[in-house]
């Protein structure tokens, strides 16, 4: 099955898709520290503008965007409409989560995701969280296939969604039935592991770090303290 | 010399007995085929080989008793390959896959590049290096996931129904790779209800809980009652061979040796 998330262009080019995936991550994490802590509006309408800059430089499709990122800021939008009503000021808390919402997706939609893993752990990720991240995206999809097999197979069976207790029983065991066959597969999964000699996560890359990814890092470094300066001077005046 | 000695091994999950006074051997650099129906501790066996499952009785490696391996040493001397692929490749990519056994064994990087490359020319799978395993068919996993035992280069392999769901031409190639395995040294023993493999090894063993039979393929393949009572059948060219009166082949060459004999 031909599953595609967030990295459906990282075989693109551009000048975000060239960095180094380490270099990358790191760079627009240090942005995305800067903005959740910004405090006044402009600061927060530059550094939108900043990630909507850098999101147009990698070239992906916008229609390909907008569809990744259409629930993340209908989520924003209802958070923002309900602060509204509860007197807050709305709109710093929808810039800021909008472009920290575009960061991300920069981040994971340049390179493919098993690259992004490995990258995320020479950053410093811990291993075990890694390891959990990459079985999360291995079995996601297995899951998923497992999940339409049983589904089909009700089909077959004449089964019809509805709203009734016997659909809400089915739904009970099929959910149960999941559950059990991907506790015995991680049962066989570790077995398999052990197998082949597995005594703890052990990563081979060949990520290389160059001027140009340097360069990237330190100019990330200086906008997300030029955001704050900003932030600062704007707030005493 | 002995690549594998079983003797008594009993087995149980919890109160469950699987595995009766299993005893049997495996010649280095022979194949043995273990047939049996579903259920009949096939599965069970192999994984009490690897160590990974413990039972009562001993069982010895080129030998030495699998107690007195360690874990390394084990993954060097014996590989199994998983009945369903899933369960094997864990790795985001098939390049991950094949190379994660290999960083285990603490090679450097340019041997690990080199055998995954060997493994992958010799499976003829280049073109999958950099996929991910949920864009592969289930035959591309299968392969995947032998390969990745393979390029370990164990001294024992041990096949948990290889052939299962392969068309026919990945089912041939497979067979001609296990064939050259075994040219090349390797001792293997292959689970299986494919009872045509029979005749590509050396010998057969039937498994039912307990060991009903062992020896030569036509020895065990002409016993159709046997075969019957234990839930299998005999390959279609051995029924044939005896339903002419011939006696069963050993294999396909033998089989046209004797069908030439009988014609002219
Ligand atoms: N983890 C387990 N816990 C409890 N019982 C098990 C477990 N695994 C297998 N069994 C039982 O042990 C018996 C032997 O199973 P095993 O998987 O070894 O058979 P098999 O010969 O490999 O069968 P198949 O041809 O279907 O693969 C079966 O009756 C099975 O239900
Ligand atoms: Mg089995």
């Amino acid at each position: 099955m031909r599953h595609h998330l967030i990295d459906r262009y990282s075989h693109l080019e551009s000048p975000i898709h060239k960095l180094d995936p380490r270099a990358k991550l790191l760079g627009i994490f240090i942005l995305l520290f800067s903005t959740v802590l910004l405090r006044d509006l402009t600061s927060c309408l530059l550094s939108l503008t900043i990630s909507i800059s850098l999101l147009l430089m990698t070239r992906i499709p916008l229609r390909f965007v907008f569809e990744q990122l259409k629930y993340g800021l209908i989520f924003i939008f209802a958070i923002s409409i309900t602060m509204f009503i509860f007197g807050h000021e709305p709109f710093k808390v929808f810039l800021r989560a909008t472009s920290a919402l575009i960061l991300i997706f920069v981040a994971f939609s340049t390179s493919r995701f098993d690259v992004s893993i490995k990258a995320l752990n020479g950053i410093g990720f811990p291993n075990i969280l890694t390891q959990i991240l990459m079985f999360t995206y291995r079995y996601i999809f297995v899951l998923a296939e497992e999940y339409e097999k049983l589904s089909t197979s009700l089909k077959l069976k004449n089964f019809e969604w509805k709203t009734s207790k016997r659909t809400l029983e089915t739904v009970g065991k099929l959910i149960a039935t999941l559950f059990i066959r991907s506790y015995e597969r991680s049962e066989n999964v570790y077995k398999a592991m052990i197998m082949r000699g597995y005594t703890g996560l052990n990563l081979m890359t060949d990520f290389k770090m160059g001027k140009y990814d340097l360069l990237f890092v330190a100019t990330t470094l200086y906008l997300a303290i030029a955001l704050h300066i900003c932030s600062l001077w704007r707030f005493q005046i | 010399m002995l690549a594998l000695e079983v003797s008594n091994l009993n087995f149980s999950y919890e109160d469950k007995r699987v595995l009766e006074d299993v005893t049997f051997d495996v010649r280095e650099g022979e194949i043995l085929t273990v047939i049996g129906p579903n259920g009949a501790g096939k599965t069970t066996l192999f994984l009490n080989l690897t160590g990974v499952l413990k039972g009562e009785g001993v069982i010895r490696l080129f030998g030495r008793s699998i107690d007195d391996f360690d874990r390394r040493e084990l993954v060097e001397t014996i590989g199994m390959v998983f009945q369903n692929p899933d369960d094997q490749l864990f790795m985001p990519t098939v390049f991950d896959d094949l190379s994660f056994g290999l960083i285990n064994l603490g090679l450097d990087k340019d041997e690990i590049v080199d055998r995954v490359n060997w493994v992958l020319s010799k499976f003829r799978l280049e073109e999958i290096r950099d996929q991910y395993p949920h864009h592969l068919s289930f035959g591309e996993k299968k392969k995947v996931a032998i390969a990745s035992v393979v390029c370990m280069k164990p001294r024992i392999l041990l096949l948990d129904e290889p052939t299962a769901n392969l068309d026919p031409i990945s089912r041939r190639d497979l067979i001609e790779t296990i064939l050259k395995l075994v040219d090349e040294g390797m001792t293997i023993v292959i689970a299986t209800h494919d009872v045509d493999l029979a005749l590509y090894s050396n010998r057969v063993m039937i498994l039912n809980g307990r060991v009903i039979d062992i020896g030569e393929p036509d020895e065990i393949l002409s016993d159709l009652d046997k075969l019957k009572k234990n839930g299998l059948d005999a390959p279609q060219i051995v029924k044939l061979f005896l339903s002419l009166g011939l006696q069963a082949p050993r294999s396909f060459d033998d089989a046209v040796k004797i069908l030439k004999r009988f014609l002219s």
